[in-house]
């Protein structure tokens, strides 16, 4: 048997369940995390082996982290989807907008081996807009911030030396991915 | 003499009205899910996904994860259309001109 509803019946029913089923992006604050940390650990192994020890093999730890990264982040999505009922567009539109970001970065970074360039200004300056649309999109500040110095470091790297490139990388990921992975987590608790 | 658009049946119902707004801002949902969500019985869940799947609102996809059967729902363009179309008339209700 089905109830009569009001029109202020109905309108209550539609705003509570949009609002039941709101986002919960905070679940992807781990892996701000993850790469955030292992991007850090990165540039200062590579600082540290290649321009104080002088041994161009530390350039690799790019290489270890991405793989570390990506194994990391793989088996944590796949534990997340096994937990997954339902999907949101936003969820859908973050997919997709961080699916783009890692495509051209790859590119950027096969390009630059390929001309034998340092890609990091170019790579500061193209995270800050999935950070940005992250941001934007979850309606949280930190990352919006996160993704204005992103864009900063990026654009002062094209005038300083490698080294401080680094130092400028490492600035931009710790406020654009580890403050707000923190601050995202602890949202997350509150939840 | 204020003139009221007629309602939607098939969405001037508890439980159809909130499997719709459920699936309005979803991409796609499971049935446990909107069950949860709606506090509805399986049984009833069911019927009224059923109906609201005959009349071209959603599609109902029916898979297998981790060897367990999975009902997943997703609104259709007709869906979301007679969604607004709802929603403007129960503003008309509310604040008639």
């Amino acid at each position: 048997m089905e109830t009569k509803m009001t029109p202020e019946q109905s309108l209550q029913i539609i705003n509570e369940m949009i609002n039941s089923a709101k986002s919960s992006m905070n679940k992807h604050h781990i892996y701000f995390l993850i790469w955030g940390w292992l991007m850090i650990a990165s540039a200062v192994s590579v600082y540290l082996i290649v321009y104080q020890q002088n041994n161009p093999m530390g350039h690799l730890s790019w290489m270890v982290a991405g793989i570390i990264g990506g194994i990391a982040s793989s088996l944590y999505g796949k534990n997340q989807a096994k937990k997954i009922k339902s999907v949101t567009f936003i969820d859908k539109a973050y997919q997709y907008v961080w699916l783009s970001y890692g495509i051209t970065l790859l590119c950027i970074l096969f390009g630059s081996i390929g001309f034998k360039s340092d890609p990091g200004p170019y790579i500061t300056i193209l995270t800050a807009l999935p950070v940005l649309v992250t941001g934007l999109m979850l309606q949280f500040k930190p990352f919006v911030i996160g993704a204005a110095v992103f864009w900063i470091m990026g654009l002062i790297s094209f005038f300083v030396d490698e080294p401080t490139r680094l130092l400028f990388f490492s600035v931009a990921i710790f406020f654009g991915y580890i403050i707000p992975g923190y601050m995202l987590r602890k949202q997350e608790n509150n939840d | 003499m204020i003139e009221f658009e007629e309602l939607d049946p098939l969405l001037h119902s508890q439980l159809r009205l909130s499997i719709i707004s459920l699936l309005v801002s979803q991409s796609e949902s499971d049935f446990v899910f909107i069950k949860e969500k709606t506090g509805s019985t399986a049984g009833n869940l069911s019927v009224q996904l059923n109906k609201l799947s005959d009349a071209g609102y959603i599609t109902i996809r029916k898979t297998f994860k981790n060897n367990y059967p999975l009902t997943t729902c997703k609104i259709t363009q007709k869906g979301l259309k007679a969604f607004e179309v709802y929603v403007t008339a129960i503003k008309g209700y509310i604040n008639p001109k």
